[in-house]
C-alpha cells in the first residue's frame, strides 16, 4: 500500500491516504493505551505529538533503568516487605524529581510538580528542561549540570516557570512574575549521561508574611547587607559578649560570617537581586564575635515595598542552626 | 484544536528565543495573534499554515526519535514508515509494561515503578523513609535505604527510641515535632517588620499535619560512605558521629497498614542528607594554615580556631590586637606596610616569621581585601597564614596555594559585573572617606522597625 501512490495519482490515493490515516489513528490509540499515564489523563484527548513524545521518553527511561532494575534485584537489597510504603514517597517530600538525558531533555518528572509549579508531567516529559528555566538562569543551570559527577553533586538556585505565581503588587515587586525560585540538587543518574535533580521550592511569601520553623532566627538587612533588624535569638548568638550593650545592628552581615565561607554570602548577594529568594548551602557564622563558629543554612528573601512614598528594599535572612 | 488541552497557562517571557523550539505548546502562538491587534486578520491565514508546518515538523522529529529508540525499527536496516514505527513502538511498549508489572491487579500506571522511585529518592536525595510512633518515640519502620545513607542497618533503628538515634541536643526539637501541632512548630514572619507571630487560625487545615525539620542523626562508620567522607559538618558527641538530616513528612492518625503497632499517631517522614549543601572539609594541604580577618584599623577581628594548634596562641588572646603584633618584631614593619599597600589595592604575599607561644616560625602570609559587592565599601581583609612544616624550614620554598576542588558549586560560575547592580557607588575605598559605623544606618529606612 505504500508503493502504490505513484501508480494511480488521483482518486485511489485519496482513499488510500484516508485508509493510511485510519490505520495510523488506530496505532495512535493503541499507543495511548500503553502510555504509563493514569486513566484519568489518558482517557482525555492527548494530541499525537504528545503521545509520541511521551512514548519516546518512556522507552528511554526503560533503557536506562531497565538494566538497573535487574542489577538492583540481584543486589543485597531486600524489597519484599516494604513495597506498600514506596507509593507515598513522593507525597512525603517537599519537592519533586526530574531525570534528564544527556541533551537535557526531561525523561521523567514526578507528577507532584503540579502541586509546586502548576505544570504538568504530560506537558514537560520529553521536552528540554531549559525551556522552563528563566533565560538569565540557564547558564547557571547548565554549568551545574556539567560540573556534576558521581561524587560531586551540585546545587543551584534557579527560576522555573510556574502558573501558580501571582502578579506583582505594590508590596512585592517580584523579580520575575510567572516564575518560582527552586533549589535544585543535581546528582548523576544510574547512567553517567543522565542527571537526577531533586527540586525544592523556596517558601513563598504570602502578602508580606512567610512561614518559618520555630527554631530559626531572623536578621533583616538593607540591600548592602547592613543589618537593620535582628531578633532576640540572633542577638544572643551573634552579639559581642565583651561589651554589655553591643548590638549587631548596623554591622555588616559579612562580618558575622566565617571568612572562609564569605564566598557563599557574596554569591548569594549577587544572585538575590535577580532571584528574589535564595537558599544557601551550609555555611559558618561566628558565634558572639569569638573564634567559635556554628553551621547554619539560610533562606533569604528580598522584600520590596512602597510606604509613604518611600521605596523600601530589604533582604531577610531566616537561618536554621544545624 | 487538539493541542488546546495542553495549552500552557503562563505567558512566555521571550518569544524570539523560543520561537523555533520544537516543544513549544501552541498557546503562545494563540497569544501572539492577540498581540498583533489590527494585523490579526491579515496574518491569520499565514499564521495558521505556519502553525501547521511547525506541528508537522515537530511530529516528524518526534517520530524519528521514537524510531531510534525502538529496537525493532533500528534492526530493520532501512528507515521505516510512520505506520511501521508506530506499530513497532506499541509492541515494544507492551513488552516493557509486561516486564515491569507482573501482577496486573496492583498495576498503577506511572513512568517509574515504586521500586525505581525509591531508588531515585535514595540516589537523588540521599534519603530514606521512616515511621515513628508519636507517643513512645519508637521507630516502627525504616527503609533499607538507610544503609547507603547513614551506614546503619535496619535493625539498628527498628524498635529503638528515636532519641537514641539523634543528637542529644536535638531531642527537645523532635519532641515538639512529634507531639505538637503545626501551630506550635511553625511561626509566621512578617518580612516588612521582622515581627514573628505564632501561626494564626487562618492556616489551611489540611496542612496542619505536615512536618519539616532539621536534626542530627547518628551515622555508622564513615569509611564506606563516600558521600560523607569529605563533607562537613559532622558533629561528635560521646564518641559518635552525627550528620545533619532534613526530614519532611506528615503525622498520621494511625500507624500505616502492615505495621504491627498500637493505635497511636505516627510520623511518616523521609530523612535526607543534603550532600550538595555540605562544604568540603579542608584538604590536607591547608591543615597547616589559619585565616585571620583584619579590620580597616589593622586589628584582628576573627581568627579561626586552628591557630591554637599551629602557633600555640589562643584566638581569644589575639582578637583585638593589631595584626602586625603577630609577626616577629623585625617583621612587624613589613607586615604593616604590606597591610597599608593592600588597602590601596596591591596584592600581598609575604614571607615573615610569626610568633608562637615560645618562639618564632617562618610563615607565608597572603591576603586580599574583601569588598562588599553591592556598595563596594571595604568590609575586611582576609589573611591566610601558611606555616612552613618544621622539617622543611631549612629548604623552605613558597608554593602557590593548592586550588580548591570544584565542589562548592559556585566556583565555576561567572560573577556578574558591578553594572548588574544598577546603582553601585562609583568610588573605590578611600580611608579618609570612611563613615563611622554608627552613622551608617541613619539613612536606612528600616531603622524605625528596631524591635
Amino acid at each position: 500500500m505504500e508503493s502504490s501512490p505513484y501508480r494511480d495519482k488521483q482518486k485511489p490515493s485519496k482513499s488510500q491516504a484516508q485508509q493510511r490515516r485510519q490505520m495510523e489513528n488506530f496505532e495512535f490509540s493503541q499507543l495511548a493505551k500503553e502510555l504509563p499515564l493514569a486513566r484519568a489523563i489518558s482517557g482525555q484527548h492527548i494530541d499525537k505529538t504528545t503521545m509520541v513524545r511521551l512514548a519516546t521518553a518512556y522507552i528511554k527511561l526503560y533503557n536506562i533503568f531497565g538494566q538497573g532494575r535487574r542489577a538492583y534485584s540481584s543486589a543485597d537489597y531486600y524489597y519484599g516487605s516494604d513495597s506498600h510504603w514506596t507509593s507515598n514517597h513522593l507525597d512525603l517530600l517537599d519537592g519533586f524529581f526530574v531525570i534528564l538525558d544527556r541533551r537535557g531533555d526531561v525523561l521523567y518528572i514526578s507528577e507532584t510538580i503540579s502541586i509546586y509549579l502548576g505544570l504538568s508531567q504530560v506537558e514537560m516529559t520529553g521536552n528540554p528542561m531549559v525551556d522552563y528555566i528563566h533565560e538569565q538562569d540557564i547558564n547557571c543551570f547548565n554549568s551545574a549540570l556539567n560540573y556534576c559527577d558521581r561524587y560531586w553533586p551540585q546545587m543551584c538556585n534557579v527560576r522555573v516557570k510556574s502558573s501558580l505565581t501571582k502578579r506583582a503588587n505594590k508590596d512585592a515587586v517580584r523579580a520575575s512574575p510567572g516564575y518560582k525560585v527552586l533549589r535544585l540538587e543535581i546528582t548523576m543518574g544510574p547512567n553517567p549521561n543522565t542527571r537526577m535533580i531533586a527540586c525544592y521550592p523556596m517558601p513563598t511569601p504570602v502578602l508580606s508574611t512567610v512561614t518559618i520553623s520555630s527554631n530559626s532566627f531572623v536578621i533583616i538587612t538593607s540591600i548592602d547587607l547592613r543589618i537593620t533588624f535582628a531578633d532576640e535569638k540572633a542577638h544572643q548568638l551573634l552579639r559581642n559578649l565583651y561589651f554589655q550593650d553591643s548590638n549587631i545592628k548596623g554591622m555588616s552581615y559579612y562580618s558575622l560570617v566565617d571568612v572562609t565561607d564569605s564566598e557563599v554570602i557574596s554569591k548569594m548577594h549577587f544572585d538575590i537581586f535577580n532571584l528574589g529568594a535564595y537558599k544557601t548551602p551550609y555555611y559558618r557564622m561566628i558565634s558572639n564575635q569569638t573564634a567559635n563558629t556554628f553551621y547554619v543554612e539560610s533562606n533569604i528573601f528580598r522584600h520590596t515595598s512602597v510606604s509613604s512614598k518611600q521605596f523600601n528594599d530589604s533582604i531577610t535572612f531566616v537561618s536554621s542552626i544545624l | 484544536m487538539a493541542q488546546d488541552v495542553f495549552m500552557d497557562p503562563w505567558q512566555s517571557a521571550n518569544f524570539s528565543m523560543e520561537e523555533e523550539d520544537m516543544g513549544m505548546p501552541s498557546g503562545k502562538y494563540a497569544r501572539m495573534e492577540d498581540d498583533m491587534g489590527e494585523n490579526k486578520e491579515r496574518f491569520a491565514r499565514e499564521n495558521h499554515s505556519e502553525i501547521e508546518r511547525r506541528r508537522r515538523n515537530k511530529m516528524t522529529h518526534y517520530i524519528n526519535e521514537l524510531a531510534e529508540m525502538v529496537p525493532q525499527c533500528a534492526s530493520l536496516g532501512r528507515k521505516p514508515d510512520k505506520l511501521t514505527i508506530l506499530r513497532m513502538a506499541v509492541s515494544h511498549m507492551k513488552g516493557i509494561r509486561g516486564h515491569s508489572a507482573p501482577d496486573e491487579t496492583s498495576y498503577k500506571p506511572s513512568f517509574l515503578t515504586d521500586q525505581e522511585l525509591k531508588h531515585l529518592i535514595l540516589e537523588a536525595a540521599n534519603g530514606f523513609l521512616f515511621v515513628v510512633c508519636c507517643q513512645t518515640g519508637k521507630v516502627l519502620y525504616v527503609a533499607d535505604s538507610i544503609t547507603p545513607v547513614l551506614n546503619l542497618k535496619q535493625e539498628d533503628w527498628l524498635q529503638r527510641n528515636l532519641n537514641e538515634l539523634i543528637h542529644p541536643d536535638d531531642q527537645d526539637k523532635i519532641r515538639d515535632q512529634l507531639c505538637g501541632s503545626e501551630v506550635s512548630v511553625n511561626k509566621v514572619l512578617d518580612l516588612k517588620s521582622g515581627s514573628v507571630k505564632r501561626e494564626g487560625a487562618s492556616t489551611r487545615v489540611h496542612m496542619s499535619c505536615r512536618r519539616g525539620f532539621i536534626c542530627r542523626m547518628r551515622v555508622g562508620a564513615l569509611e564506606p560512605l563516600h558521600r560523607l567522607r569529605n563533607r562537613r559538618p559532622l558533629f561528635q558527641h560521646a564518641g559518635q558521629n552525627y550528620v545533619v538530616m532534613h526530614c519532611t513528612g506528615y503525622i498520621k492518625n494511625a500507624p500505616p497498614q502492615g505495621i504491627n503497632a498500637p493505635a497511636s499517631s505516627c510520623l511518616v517522614a523521609i530523612a535526607r542528607l543534603q550532600v550538595a549543601s555540605m562544604p568540603v572539609c579542608a584538604d590536607p594541604t591547608s591543615t597547616n594554615q589559619f585565616s585571620v580577618r583584619v579590620a580597616e584599623d589593622g586589628k584582628m577581628t576573627f581568627i579561626d580556631s586552628r591557630v591554637s594548634d599551629l602557633i600555640g596562641l589562643s584566638s581569644d588572646q589575639l582578637i583585638g590586637r593589631y595584626w602586625w603584633n603577630l609577626a616577629h618584631p623585625a617583621d612587624e614593619k613589613t607586615l604593616q606596610d604590606g597591610f597599608i599597600a593592600l588597602l590601596s589595592d596591591q596584592p600581598m604575599r609575604l614571607n615573615i616569621r610569626v610568633r608562637t607561644s615560645t618562639d618564632y616560625i617562618p610563615c607565608t602570609v597572603s591576603a586580599y581585601k574583601f569588598m562588599n559587592p553591592y556598595s563596594e565599601q571595604f568590609e575586611y581583609v582576609v589573611a591566610t597564614h601558611q606555616i612552613a612544616p618544621q622539617e622543611d624550614v631549612n629548604n623552605w620554598v613558597t608554593e602557590p596555594a593548592a586550588p580548591q576542588p570544584q565542589a562548592s558549586g559556585f566556583s565555576d560560575l561567572s560573577v556578574p559585573g558591578n553594572q548588574d547592580y544598577g546603582q553601585s557607588s562609583s568610588g573605590g575605598w578611600r580611608p579618609e572617606a570612611q563613615v563611622p559605623q554608627a552613622a551608617q544606618w541613619q539613612w536606612d529606612p528600616m531603622n524605625g522597625y528596631n524591635q
